[in-house]
């Protein structure tokens, strides 16, 4: 199932899948596309698209998810995006940050991908709702 | 949103994207090369983002080569410089 866009008002659009990897690129896609529509310079978007890489990529690898979307809103302040999921609880907001001062031989694969999400956003928000993840995440 | 990857001697130029997608590339690259060089330089001049996936890949390099003669990256743009400097890859990578 191709995933499917909707433009519910000019500041707000929502992309709608069933996850799965060849999804990543349209996700990336209408993120950074969006993000052009919408004028947000380029280091911002970088930044925004790279959020969306990571949060998107778990949900496809870990959630084991049948549905998915990811919105994104221009707000005054800046922008909000939300991803959901009705896959396994996962709070990735309650995870414990990589650390970052060891070196190479000692260092983790994982956790880097949400401690650049959390050091570009300011604000992640998650709750778990009607079986489904909700995690926003704001860049003023 | 593509990467491609060109290898010049012991130096392979990344363009484009190394994200979640593109990182497989990558890998797949670097499994058959590693085994044959002493010493690899990444140039990135041209690379527009990086995200996790691409770092695993890096550390993953950085790891296998630093018994050997070590991974250098060279001409990094600004938006990869902030993603080392942010997760302390510049701490331990060689960045000229």
């Amino acid at each position: 199932m191709e995933p499917v866009i909707q433009t519910p008002s000019p500041y707000n659009r929502r992309i709608a899948m069933t996850p799965a990897p060849e999804t990543l690129e349209p996700v990336l896609d209408f993120v950074a596309q969006t993000l052009e529509d919408w004028g947000v310079g380029m280091k911002r978007s970088n930044q925004i698209q790279l959020a969306c890489d990571e949060l998107y990529s778990n949900i496809v690898n870990y959630s084991g998810a049948s549905n998915a979307a990811v919105a994104l809103r221009k707000q005054e302040t800046g922008i909000a995006v939300t991803f959901e999921d009705n896959g396994i609880a996962y709070d990735p907001t309650a995870q414990k940050d990589p650390d970052v001062t060891v070196s190479p031989e000692e260092r983790e694969i994982g956790g880097l991908g949400i401690f650049l999400v959390k050091n570009f956003a300011t604000f992640l928000g998650y709750r778990r709702e009607n079986g489904k993840n909700l995690l926003t995440v704001t860049f003023e | 949103m593509s990467l491609s990857i060109q290898k010049n001697q012991n130096t392979l130029s990344l363009s484009g994207r190394l994200d979640t997608g593109t990182a497989p590339q990558l890998e797949k690259e670097l499994s058959e090369l590693l085994p044959t060089v002493d010493a690899l330089t990444l140039d990135l001049e041209h690379l527009d983002y990086i995200s996790s996936a691409g770092l695993r890949v890096i550390l993953k390099a950085q790891k296998a080569l630093t018994p050997k003669g070590g991974l250098t990256v060279a001409h990094v743009p600004e938006a990869v410089q902030e993603v080392f400097d942010i997760t302390g890859f510049s701490d331990f990578l060689t960045i000229v």
